[in-house]
């Protein structure tokens, strides 16, 4: 630590010199009061001064007061020495701007414990400064009347000017000029509210070359020791980049929802209009292949098979496309709807199926939930029919389940198929994909595209846990109803 | 108060001597111990020049009736002549600085006479003392700006 002895009596400078050395401080000494000011102007020079009161030139309380009006946001720790001792003194001098008073004789132990307190608080202000001047937000303070009298690294880089371009001047200085007066009212506004913070607002700040800046401004009032207010504190934060990714991000989410919807009109219109022909190719090749069986050859018949078969997978095809587009357009109100219902309706379509395959379906208590009842069922429907579907040489089994996970459900369909590799979990809800051909097991690919649809419509998401022979479980989630948790007995 | 060279008895009584102008203590005897006599010398030596300029400042302004510089200047000296345990010149520097202060009307050029006596006589001991400390450095210059 540096610190600046200043006496005009060279026995005491000597012996302070000597005295502080040895305890490790580096010692500058100055004779008169103007030698003691241009030590401490320089911006290197010394943050501790032990000043004599009387000294030629300029005596200690005027080299106080010029510091503290000079330093240029350095701070000078001031301990004022002399043979002064009255209180009236001690005033004069700590008013003068001094952090400590001594007097003379001085007591070496004391005047070493009271430059240790000094340097404390200049380590701490240091830190500070370091602080404040390094932080990666662009930083400034201003006096009540919006002179800037502190500025940090980052918002001389925001702005592109010098810091001492920045001091002095008043913070609208650098508003763009149709936001000049706005700054300066709500400048003044800050500095004359009951409360220390600000709500945060945003600027176009001008930057050197010109350029808009857009920033979002915090501002907080410094108040002194007294509780006055003696200025503000603004940080700002340059959210030009922010801004101009959230505009781009909102025409693309606008661009994206304008084609999916037209994607989807494109979808049903299509398969809506391509119904009508296609029926009355299936309906004549069925009655091609009624009236004129073992009339034709053989290779006539299985031609005709084959058109009977296509025309009809083009029509399940199409079924379900139009049943997927429809998922998003024709939707019907979300209302609180009891699962277990929703269930008994499955469970009726499905019969034939689960008849058929002599599968156990089974449930727990179910929940209500707020939905598509229409939707639910196809979902469900879906499900179940899959989980009958694939399954292996053993009795289908299907068990749904629901728990609760905050303010939502977890609707569970486990079966004991023929699983799922986990490389095609993702896979499997995509429209078209399927895992095995038609032979192996009949279908379009567009069943689970449509659950994933529902569920997400509803604000849900949906996924799968699987063992390759060892069966799946579908889970869904879907939100409570507005009633609370609605949980119904099986 | 005058510099009493003698020992407290049991009784509390203190065995009258003459009084001497100058002996080491305090700081300066600390510093001695603590081996710093080069220092100490230099530190005498700094004092006696500066002392001498002083003494000069001040016997001109008791002449001209300057009290505010005879108030000053008796000020700054007595800082220094506490540091250096002349306590019989501090005690004479504080009364000219107050009755300088207050503006009493004083034969200052008496009280200044008075006060070079004993400085002279400090001076001696000082000397007398500083001869009899080993040399063993050139005196250490003083760098203020």
């Amino acid at each position: 630590m540096r610190l600046l002895i200043a006496d005009d009596d060279t026995v005491y400078r000597m012996f302070l010199g000597r005295e502080l050395s040895k305890l490790g401080y580096e010692v500058v000494t100055a004779c008169d009061g103007a030698a003691a000011l241009a030590v401490l102007e320089d911006i290197a020079g010394p943050s501790l001064a032990i000043l004599d009161w009387s000294m030629p030139e300029a005596d200690g309380i005027e080299v106080c007061r010029r510091v503290r009006t000079n330093s240029g946001g350095r701070y000078i720790y001031l301990l004022l020495l002399t043979a002064r001792d009255t209180p009236a003194d001690l005033i004069a001098g700590m008013g003068a701007g001094a952090d400590d008073y001594l007097t003379k004789p001085v007591n070496m132990t004391e005047l070493h414990l009271r430059v240790r307190a000094g340097c404390r608080i200049l380590e701490f202000e240091e830190r500070s400064r370091q602080l404040f001047d390094d932080a990666p937000i662009a930083y400034h303070e201003a006096n009540t009347s919006g002179v800037i009298v502190r500025v940090n690294h980052a918002e001389c880089r925001l702005l592109g000017y010098g810091a001492d371009e920045i001091l002095g001047r008043q913070v609208w200085d650098f508003v763009a000029p149709a936001q000049v007066e706005k700054r300066r009212a709500g400048f003044r506004a800050a500095v004359e509210a009951p409360n220390q913070r600000m709500e945060d607002t945003e600027w176009e700040m001008r930057g050197r070359n010109g350029d808009t800046l857009l920033v979002r401004l915090q501002q907080n009032q410094v108040r002194d020791s007294l509780g006055a207010v003696a200025g503000l504190r603004c940080t700002m934060l340059d959210i030009t980049e922010l801004r101009r990714q959230e505009e781009l991000l909102k025409r693309q989410a606008a661009d994206l929802a304008r084609s999916n919807a037209e994607l989807e009109q494109f979808a049903y219109v299509a398969s809506h209009d391509l119904q009508e022909p296609l029926r009355m190719v299936a309906s004549f090749t069925q009655l091609l292949a009624k009236r004129y069986a073992g009339r034709l050859d053989a290779k006539a018949d299985e031609y005709i098979g084959y058109t009977v078969g296509g025309a009809k997978r083009m029509q399940q095809l199409i079924g379900d496309l139009l049943a997927l587009s429809r998922v998003g357009t024709n939707g019907g109100e979300f209302r609180d709807v009891p699962l277990s219902k929703v269930m008994s309706d499955v469970l009726l379509n499905l019969g034939p199926a689960v008849q058929e395959s002599g599968a156990a379906v089974v449930h727990d208590s179910l929940p209500t939930v707020l939905a598509d009842r229409g939707q639910m069922t196809q979902l469900l429907q879906n499900l179940i029919g899959n989980a009958i579907k694939f399954r292996n040489a053993q009795l289908p089994q299907v068990h749904i389940s629901a728990e609760e996970a905050g303010d939502k459900w977890i609707v569970s369909v486990r079966d004991n198929g023929i699983g799922i590799a986990p490389e095609h979990a993702e896979r499997v809800f995509q429209i078209f994909q399927r895992l095995h051909t038609r032979d192996q097991y009949p279908g379009t690919g567009i069943g689970l595209a449509v659950c994933r649809k529902i569920v997400e419509r509803h604000g849900g998401k949906i996924w799968l846990d699987s063992t390759p022979g060892g069966g799946t479980t579908f889970h869904f989630t879907l939100h409570k109803c507005a009633s609370g948790t609605g949980k119904s007995l099986r | 108060m005058d510099e009493i060279d003698g020992d407290a008895t049991e009784n509390g009584d203190t065995c009258r001597k003459p009084p001497v102008p100058w002996r080491l203590s305090g700081a300066l005897a600390d510093l001695e111990r603590a081996g710093e006599s080069e220092f100490v010398r230099n530190l005498i030596d700094a004092f006696l020049r500066d002392t001498a300029t002083r003494m000069e400042t001040m016997r001109k302004a008791a002449a001209s009736m300057d009290l505010d510089a005879l108030a000053a200047c008796s000020h700054a000296l007595k800082g220094s002549m506490l540091l250096m345990s002349a306590h019989r010149l501090a005690e004479l520097c504080g009364d000219i600085q107050q009755h300088a202060a207050n503006r009493e009307h004083r034969d200052y050029l008496a009280m200044v006479d008075q006060f070079d006596v004993v400085l002279r006589e400090t001076r001696e001991a000082m000397i007398s003392h500083v001869d009899g400390l080993p040399r063993h450095h050139p005196p250490t210059p003083d760098h203020s700006r």
